[in-house]
């Protein structure tokens, strides 16, 4: 699962090299002529969209969210197991919550058919990797708590 | 019970949440939910877990924070750290406390093109711990420089924290950098002061080397050119408005891509390990500005901040007062919380009530930013400890 979500994380960074080569040919562009990169706040705020979201699922297949375990470091492994285990049923909560409400979203602006304003992106592939993160990311913490459940040590 | 009630009930089962080691995130999505049903209802819960994470991600605004993470990624990685580490080695390592007043230079330096304070005190100490070491410097005077140097880097601007401070206050991040300036010069100046009189009455602390010849001077300053061109090429590009702060974090990944591309540092391994660093911090980030945006919600339908401006009023106490009490909580939490959750955490109910008190929100934000690096260097969580610890 670390591995996966990885690929889909660097597979995601694409957009940020996108959008970081578009702003500097933007800026080149109008320095020489009068000529700019049609949209280039749409692309860019899709293309970091992707990079984010994509590497969300990533964040807690790697433990790499912010948590503090000042206090819980000093609790018996029991104890510490039923935490991990409880993060992970929380977090599974709030992704899938935000993953189910979101699809209603995005299926009203698909019904809608609205479009970003200047160079008219349909908003649904705005949705599209949000819903992909966050949903992949309620998956992968079903995953951590089967897997904390299976085996306690794994980590 | 009532609405501002809910809302103290709400942060006090937020902290124990984040103390039972729930991620920073998902800690505030949950209390901001619950929170919200318990004052609004159900149809909160649709309306909020819909369109908030949407509504805070889908802003070109926030594409500053992946862009600068990447500029940070691939500098840190193209070994410009070393490069200044021995430059001012060779310019001010003679002086008295030279070395650790180099580490705070360097640091300072390198934090302008890096923004975050922990890739700062972790990519510093690799390159100062072993020379310090070998010279004969005290290790509590090499980890303490590390720690207060690597702190720099989030006040000297571009700076992460002051950019999602800027972007969550609708204040411009233009001038959040520019008002970060003078503080970070100052404090960098005052903490090599602090290693001088150190110097100056424990010298068996910090041996003095001797002074290189012209020809090494001059050849230390060359060294610093690239990554001083591309902090004046970012930086300078914001003041002088030629660039948006968005356009500026581009430049600046671009230009730290071709600065390791130049010192032949732009390896596959390089590229992977600064692109997933990318991708790993900027996940986090957007993450805990979801949950962020959740528990906003929920804090403002609460009332609780206009309840606590009233009290205040009711204090009698003086404006400058209130900052105090402010600023002192802020010391107390950087103890247990890192300083972007102590930031986003406290914001919604502290921003209110400075602007109540007629300071200026960039001021505050530049005092806020300051006061949370305390945070980074104070047990039981200063995370620069940890990193210096790990590398020392």
């Amino acid at each position: 699962m670390k591995r996966a979500t990885l690929l889909l994380a660097l597979v995601g960074t694409i957009g940020f090299l996108v959008a970081v080569a578009l702003t500097v040919t933007d800026i080149a562009l109008r320095s020489v002529s009068t000529l700019t990169v049609p949209g280039l706040t749409d692309i860019v705020t899709l293309c970091t969209m992707v990079g984010s979201m994509l590497a969300i699922p990533y964040g807690f297949a790697a433990d790499q969210h912010v948590s503090i375990d000042v206090f819980t470091s000093r609790m018996p492994p029991s104890a510490q197991r039923v935490l991990r285990l409880v993060a992970a049923v929380l977090s599974f909560a709030f992704l899938a919550g935000a993953a189910w409400f979101g699809f209603e979203q995005m299926m009203s602006a698909l019904a809608y058919g609205t479009r970003s304003q200047s160079i008219g992106i349909p908003l649904v592939w705005y949705w599209i990797p949000l819903l992909i993160g966050i949903g992949l990311a309620a998956l992968v913490n079903v995953w951590l708590f089967v897997r904390e459940l299976r085996s306690p040590n794994a980590r | 019970m009532s609405a501002p009630l809910v809302g103290v009930a709400g942060l006090v089962a937020l902290l124990i949440l984040i103390g039972l080691r729930i991620p920073i995130a998902i800690a505030m999505g949950i209390v901001g939910i619950v929170g919200g049903v318990v004052l609004n209802g159900w149809v909160s819960l649709g309306f909020v877990l819909g369109s908030q994470p949407y509504t805070t991600t889908s802003s070109y605004a926030l594409s500053v924070i992946p862009l600068f993470v990447m500029m940070g990624a691939f500098a840190s990685r193209a070994g410009l750290s070393a490069s200044l580490y021995q430059s001012l080695h060779s310019l001010i390592g003679h002086w008295r406390g030279g070395l650790a007043s180099a580490t705070i230079g360097a640091c300072a330096l390198f934090g302008a093109v890096c923004g975050s304070s922990l890739a700062t005190a972790a990519t510093m100490a690799r390159v100062a711990v072993p020379e310090m070491t070998e010279i004969g410097y005290d290790r509590r005077l090499t980890s303490g420089a590390l720690a207060a140097g690597g702190t720099l880097g989030i006040l000297i601007p571009p700076s992460i924290i002051m950019v999602i401070y800027a972007l969550l206050t609708e204040q411009s991040i233009g001038q959040m950098f520019l008002a970060g300036m003078i503080p970070g010069i100052l404090a960098a100046g005052l903490y090599m002061l602090a290693i001088y009189v150190m110097a100056t009455l424990k010298p068996d602390w910090a041996p003095r080397t001797t002074r290189p010849d012209k020809i090494n001077r001059l050849a230390a300053i060359r060294q610093m050119t690239p990554i001083l061109g591309l902090f004046l090429l970012v930086m300078g590009g914001i003041y002088a408005r030629i660039f948006s702060p968005t356009e500026a974090a581009g430049v600046g990944a671009f230009g730290a891509i071709v600065l390791a591309a130049l010192r032949g540092q732009l390896t596959w391994q390089v590229t992977r390990d600064a692109l997933i660093e990318t991708a790993a911090t900027t996940g986090m980030l957007f993450m805990i500005l979801i949950g962020t945006s959740v528990l906003q919600f929920f804090i403002e339908t609460s009332t609780l901040p206009t309840v606590i401006v009233g009290w205040i009023g009711d204090l009698g106490l003086p404006p400058i007062g209130v900052v105090v009490v402010i600023l002192l909580i802020y010391v107390i939490l950087g103890c247990f919380l890192d300083s972007l959750s102590m930031m986003l955490i406290t914001l919604p109910i502290v921003f209110p009530i400075i602007t109540h008190l007629g300071y200026d929100p960039i001021w505050f934000g530049v005092l806020v930013v300051s006061v949370v690096e305390i945070g980074l260097i104070t047990p039981p969580l200063g995370m620069n400890l940890y990193v210096i610890g790990c590398r020392s």
